[in-house]
């Protein structure tokens, strides 16, 4: 009789035990460069020291282990976010999901993103943000696109204004260790009337413009009198010696005249005949002060990806643009369970319970999540058939699509 | 006298072109365009079809066409309304010959003059460059996008599967069938234009290549059409293995969004091809939604629909708004000067709505210049977005606000078509 080869079926697969964990101090090295190398990067120690001094919480990293093998890993960073109307709440940064390539096709990438989402909530985050490696990967536990993001790029010798509010400051060039404490003032303003941005700590801005990771960037701070109102980074890329793309990391200002101003200067350079910047708001005013609109392409891109954690916190915790009230059920993409919410709200504030009523609507989680900034529709969702309403509520549809409403969109510039 | 007829201005003669002279039109505005006229191309023909020379303006140096412009009369629809008349403008050129001495602004202020006189609220352009039109008054209001992906990572997500049937279709049937998709389409979406028949006549015209008509059908109903053309290139080295197949939708419009989902599910899985473009996707775009990998789908807006407000009081009154609200707008206008003044909108935020002409001492709300006014009339962009880039005043603190919320639409705005 002929030997068969030994051949697991993957539901047999699941079922051989790998741990999850927290990783400990002296596994962190060894982590890192596991997560590093399914990523397809070589990183040197010292990168790897200035990241856990820096960056990372320890005890929110997980790896999974096939005993000494790291099979898989995970983890999260604590952020802050901004809400529409400017509540903030605490989130998790879901970031480090990698599985190696030794151990593809047995549910690790499930049961690390099942343990993150765990442990978040108990924590107390009330969401879970991330930015994707691919869009394919996140819809299925519970993600939804939220705040998808144009990447630009304009000819500067067409990049004339036709109408801007006007601005009265000046510009100064900080060097790195002068410009981190101008630039936080910058950030940390801005950040809390903008949703969708996140909190940067001491630490993280030392991390975020070490040379490791940063070696050739520029700073440019824009002042109203001695006050900090907006800044730029940004990186020149030469094509001859007198021409060039200027890159911009990140652009961040605390209202429309310090915008104004900072993007007059960054299209202003002398030797850019290009300006490139990824990542900016679908509604930014700059295309609207434009006299050649145009010329400034734009290119549709998925941003922060959104799981509601805690979907009756994160409904109650937003304002809404317009009153009005709401019953919504949400099917968890993980668990499998329904549960229905009532939400009464309005410019100054929100209510949010369980309810066993009929609801209006009912959706998956990720639905609900891409809808909650309300970069999309609740009628486009509806329309594609993402979400169920009641008969005769339809009303409740055009209702949400007037209450999510989120000008300006809502947006994050910090990477993780 | 009436401005159309013929008057000299600095030596100019302006005035509509007759029946005769549409040969003369057509070669003006080849060359205007950067090209030459083709008298055998059978777009003389199809333009004598189509143009109105009542509604055209010419300008003429010593008999010689050396501006032209026209425009053709469309229903537009507007948000959670009706359709509203429209004079779309087109075939705007000027000889290289006669630059810079102000006959285009010539040519623009006496069309659009007209187009008021015939009680035309609205006008509407497509323009060559997005520098050009603001100056009239023309609002960057509608927008399409340029869209890709490669079919290879086309997947939907898991969606309810459409119960018609899809099927191709001739081109005797598809100039019955489309029209009438098409204009129940226009129902929910802003934008969008009543196709002609003589364009539609028109319609299958189309050579190089020629192209496909298929139509999804629920039982009898037709619910939706796409017209498509494929390119086999050959040279054009995709990966390095097999030619990139390219298929190029040219419509695909439906009445249902289910009829929507089919649609793009068959063509995205036409055999041999390996790109599906469209260059009139709508913004925001369904099929970004439908796609399992939606970064896959590349995206790039543009201007689409420049609108022109003629009359504000019944353009304002005349389309639905999301939210209550009563509101005085102050609308500056050189260009047309009949249109500058205050105007007091009312809205139930339902289907009640009225705009009426307020004297020019009355308080207002909100100052802005025509052309934005024009931008956020569709409800395809946000009156504070423009507030932020210095194109839009508050006098009374909390309005910008309000406005915004008024003129916002669940509709998904789109044009669709080229004119």
């Amino acid at each position: 009789m002929p030997r068969m080869p030994l051949v697991l079926a993957p539901e047999i697969l699941y079922l051989i035990p790998m741990e999850i964990r927290p990783v400990q101090e002296e596994e962190f090295r060894r982590w890192r460069n596991a997560v590093r190398a399914s990523l397809g990067d070589h990183v040197s120690e010292e990168d790897t020291r200035f990241m856990r001094e820096h960056r990372v919480e320890l005890d929110r990293l997980l790896g999974c282990f096939d005993g000494d093998a790291i099979a898989g890993s995970g983890g999260a960073d604590s952020f802050d976010m901004t809400l529409p109307g400017g509540n903030i709440v605490p989130v998790a940064g879901v970031a480090y999901i990698t599985t190696s390539s030794t151990h593809r096709r047995r549910g690790i990438q499930r049961r690390i993103m099942r343990r993150i989402h765990l442990d978040a909530r108990d924590r107390g985050d009330v969401a879970a943000i991330l930015w994707a490696s691919k869009s394919l990967l996140y819809g299925r536990y519970g993600y939804g696109n939220a705040m998808p993001v144009h990447d630009w790029e304009i000819n500067t010798d067409y990049a004339q204004y036709a109408h801007f509010p006007k601005w009265n400051g000046r510009f100064i060039r900080p060097d790195r260790d002068e410009a981190i404490p101008l630039m936080t003032r910058v950030y940390d303003q801005a950040r809390l009337k903008r949703a969708g941005m996140v909190t940067r700590t001491d630490k993280r801005w030392i991390y975020e413009i070490h040379p490791i990771h940063s070696k050739d960037e520029f700073f440019i701070v824009y002042l109203e009198g001695d006050e900090p109102r907006a800044y730029a980074r940004y990186g020149f890329k030469h094509d001859t010696d007198f021409a060039g793309a200027t890159n911009v990391i990140e652009a961040v200002s605390t209202n429309d005249a310090s915008h104004a101003a900072l993007w007059r200067h960054l299209l202003d350079e002398d030797l850019a005949t290009t300006v490139k910047a990824k990542a900016r708001p679908m509604d930014d005013p700059l295309y609207w002060m434009l006299a050649d609109s145009r010329r400034l392409k734009r290119q549709l891109t998925d941003g922060i990806w959104l799981r509601l954690l805690d979907p009756a916190a994160m409904i109650e915790k937003r304002n809404y643009a317009v009153e009005g009230a709401l019953s919504i059920e949400i099917r968890d993409s993980e668990s499998g369970d329904s549960t229905a919410f009532a939400l009464d709200g309005g410019p100054d504030g929100a209510t949010c319970s369980e309810t066993s009523a009929t609801p209006d609507m009912t959706m998956p989680d990720w639905a609900l999540a891409s809808a909650y900034m309300g970069t999309v529709s609740f009628s486009m969702l509806m329309n594609l058939g993402f979400i169920e309403v009641r008969a005769k509520a339809f009303e409740a549809v055009r209702r949400a699509d007037a209450m999510f409403r989120t000008v300006p969109s809502a947006w994050n510039p910090h990477h993780f | 006298m009436n401005i159309t007829d013929m008057e000299l201005v600095n030596g100019i003669e302006y005035r509509p072109i007759r029946e005769h002279e549409i040969l003369a039109l057509e070669r003006a505005m080849s060359r205007g365009f950067g090209s030459h006229f083709n008298a055998r191309s059978g777009v003389l023909e199809a333009d004598k079809e189509v143009i109105d020379v009542e509604r055209s303006l010419c300008a003429f140096d010593q008999g010689e066409i050396i501006g032209t412009i026209f425009s053709l009369e469309y229903q537009v629809s507007v948000p959670v309304g009706s359709g509203m008349p429209m004079g779309a403008v087109t075939g705007v050129t000027v000889s290289p010959t006669h630059r810079r001495r102000g006959i285009l602004t010539e040519m623009m202020r006496r069309l659009l003059r007209n187009e008021h006189e015939r009680g035309i609220p609205l006008a509407g352009l497509m323009a060559s460059e997005s520098i050009i039109y603001g100056r009239f008054g023309f609002g960057n209001a509608v927008q399409h996008q340029e869209a890709s992906i490669a079919t290879r990572h086309s997947a939907f997500k898991p969606m309810p599967e459409p119960p018609g049937k899809i099927r191709f279709t001739s081109y005797d049937d598809i100039k019955k069938v489309a029209p009438k998709v098409w204009d129940r389409a226009m129902n929910s979406h802003p934008g969008m234009v009543q196709r002609l028949p003589t364009e539609w006549n028109q319609y299958a015209n189309h050579r190089d290549p020629k192209p496909f008509f298929i139509v999804y059908e629920e039982g009898e109903r037709a619910l939706g059409y796409s017209k498509y053309q494929v390119r086999f290139d050959e040279d054009a080295d995709g990966d390095g293995i097999l030619p990139v197949h390219k298929l190029q939708v040219n419509d695909l419009i439906a009445v249902v969004p289910r009829a929507e989902t089919a649609l793009w599910r068959f063509v995205l899985d036409v055999d041999l091809m390996s790109v599906v473009a469209h260059g009139k996707h709508p913004m925001p775009s369904r099929l970004f939604w439908m796609l399992a990998d939606p970064r896959r789908l590349s995206l790039n807006p543009y201007d689409a629909l420049w609108l022109r407000i003629l009359d504000p009081a019944a353009a304002l009154g005349s389309r639905g708004y999301s939210v209550a609200g009563s509101i005085n707008i102050r609308v500056m206008d050189d260009f047309c000067p009949w249109v500058d003044g205050i105007y007091r909108l009312e809205a139930d935020g339902d289907s009640y709505a009225a705009c009426k002409r307020l004297g020019s001492n009355a308080a207002y709300d909100l100052i802005m210049p025509a052309a934005s006014l024009a931008t956020v009339y569709m409800g395809a962009h946000s009156l504070r977005t423009l507030h932020s880039a210095g194109r839009v005043a508050e006098q009374t603190s909390g309005t910008v606000e309000l406005a915004d919320n008024m003129f916002t639409t669940s509709e998904e705005p789109y044009l669709g078509h080229e004119f």
